[in-house]
């Protein structure tokens, strides 16, 4: 990987930053406060996950948030100097991490769009 | 007038076999219009000839003085002493190796000062001199100023962190103040030393560089600028 | 002391003496930040449980509608709503719009998140007390 490589999650980091903050009032609002105090149950996410909308929308929402977590953790942590010498190895875990994380939040769906049981 | 501040000031003695730095307090008559440095002068002609700290020029020129006063880093020459009450901390500045009690090791800053090329750099063999008209020293007009008294990078916490691993502030600075020069055109090269990860990416936009400059220099916009110059490259 | 002791005690003064907004909007922004990426993954660890049974969910969503799960829910709201307006500062900043008014800028988004944290609030009382 080049050193001129970092040009990139920079970017992507600002581009799903303000793509997440018109998605997730969305997701705040339909999935959360719209009737808030009423508990969430399955049936209700099944009924709301029955349009090929939401599934995109929580599908990218999923993908994005992720990317955007974790890059701010590395981030983060490659502001100390102590982890600086260790940026490959720290950024491949977190992106297998990362990978994983999108690949259980599928399959935690999943029932949603197939229809549980 | 009878008017005194406390000036408790940092002291570390490298020839002191222990090498452990203390605090110690002077009281300075103050009179109105005395600087910070006019303070030290005080101390240094009057109570303790061992004190150490760089200074010149006396006019904010130089960029010598710069020190941590009160937790900030500022230019001890242009700096009232009327602005503090009671005791003052003047302290050497952040992130740096300390050589003697107020006097800091600048070269790792200009060690990164020297891989941006801060010099015109000319397409060619000029046949006449080059022409500065007014708008083309309103492109770079306050980052000009620039006197590389280490106050930005000083008060960068990233900088604090990495020194090697950020080019810092300063630098930028400059880089920006090159590359809008009309005469220059050595701009590739140094966009290529700053758009790398140890670059302009490691900036966090936490204003504190231009907070603090004492030359009131936007030096996070110049940042700004140059990130948009390496993503547009 | 050490002098790496009496180095490290500059640095943090340094940056404890920070009153200016640029700094606070740094700190506040990591903070919920790690807060935010936390919360994501127990979202969706929470959310996992459907995979088990609906029933299972059921039961899992429903212990979070208590009163003290609704309160935490403001202070996410919160937090979300602060990383979101700093950050669409921050994302200003990028092209270039702004830079000089980035205290306002940091005054605003603080301003906003009271507001959006007030409002919730609001709401949130006749969830909490209106049946009881």
């Amino acid at each position: 990987m080049n050193r001129y490589f970092s040009t990139i999650p920079w970017l992507l980091q600002r581009i799903s930053g303000a793509v997440l903050v018109v998605l997730l009032a969305v997701h705040f609002w339909v999935g959360h406060y719209a009737d808030w105090g009423e508990p969430i149950t399955f049936a209700g996410v099944q009924m709301r996950l029955q349009s090929t909308v939401f599934i995109t929308i929580d599908l990218i929402l999923l993908m994005l948030v992720v990317f955007h977590g974790l890059n701010g953790v590395r981030n983060i942590i490659l502001d100390y100097p102590a982890f600086l010498p260790h940026n490959r190895p720290i950024s491949l875990i977190l992106f297998i991490i990362g990978i994983a994380t999108v690949i259980f939040g599928i399959y935690a769906l999943y029932p949603f769009i197939t229809g549980g049981g | 007038m009878g008017n005194t501040i406390n000036l408790k000031i940092f002291r570390l003695d490298p020839e002191n076999a222990r090498h452990e730095p203390y605090y110690q307090t002077y009281t300075v008559k103050t009179k109105p219009g005395m600087t910070v440095l006019e303070a030290l002068f005080n101390v240094l002609d009057e109570q303790d000839g061992t004190l150490s700290f760089r200074y010149s020029c006396r006019w904010a020129i130089c960029g010598s003085c710069a020190m941590t006063l009160n937790g900030k880093c500022r230019l001890a020459c242009k700096t009232q002493i009327s602005e503090y009450r009671g005791t003052l901390t003047i302290e050497p500045l952040p992130g740096l190796d300390i050589i003697k009690d107020l006097v800091v090791d600048l070269e790792p800053f200009f060690n990164n000062y020297r891989k941006i090329k801060p010099y015109l750099v000319p397409e060619g063999m000029p046949d006449k001199e080059n022409i500065q008209m007014q708008e083309d020293v309103d492109l770079i007009e306050p980052h000009i100023k620039c006197i590389l008294c280490a106050v930005c990078e000083t008060s960068c916490p990233i900088s604090w962190t990495s020194r090697e691993k950020y080019i810092g502030p300063m630098a930028l600075t400059k880089v920006y103040r090159f590359n809008r020069d009309t005469r220059d055109a050595g701009g590739k090269e140094r966009l290529e030393v700053v758009r790398g990860e140890d670059g302009v990416w490691r900036c966090r936009t936490i204003f504190r560089c231009t907070e603090y400059c004492p030359k009131n220099i936007p030096i996070t916009e110049a940042i700004q600028f140059l990130k948009r110059k390496s993503v547009f490259k | 002391m050490s002098l790496k002791d009496s180095q490290l005690k500059i640095l943090l003064r340094t940056i404890l003496n920070s009153d200016e907004p640029g700094t606070l909007a740094y700190v506040f922004h990591r903070l919920t930040g790690i807060i935010l990426a936390g919360y994501l993954f127990l979202h969706i660890w929470t959310i996992s449980s459907s995979t088990i049974s609906p029933a299972a969910f059921d039961m899992k969503l429903g212990a979070f509608s208590r009163p003290l799960f609704l309160v935490l829910d403001v202070a996410l709201l919160a937090a979300a709503s602060f990383h979101a307006l700093n950050g669409v500062r921050i994302i200003f900043f990028d092209t270039g719009i702004g830079i000089k008014r980035q205290k306002l800028g940091f005054i605003l988004a603080i301003v906003l998140t009271v507001i959006i944290a007030l409002l919730a609030a609001k709401l949130l009382v006749p969830v909490i007390f209106g049946e009881g």
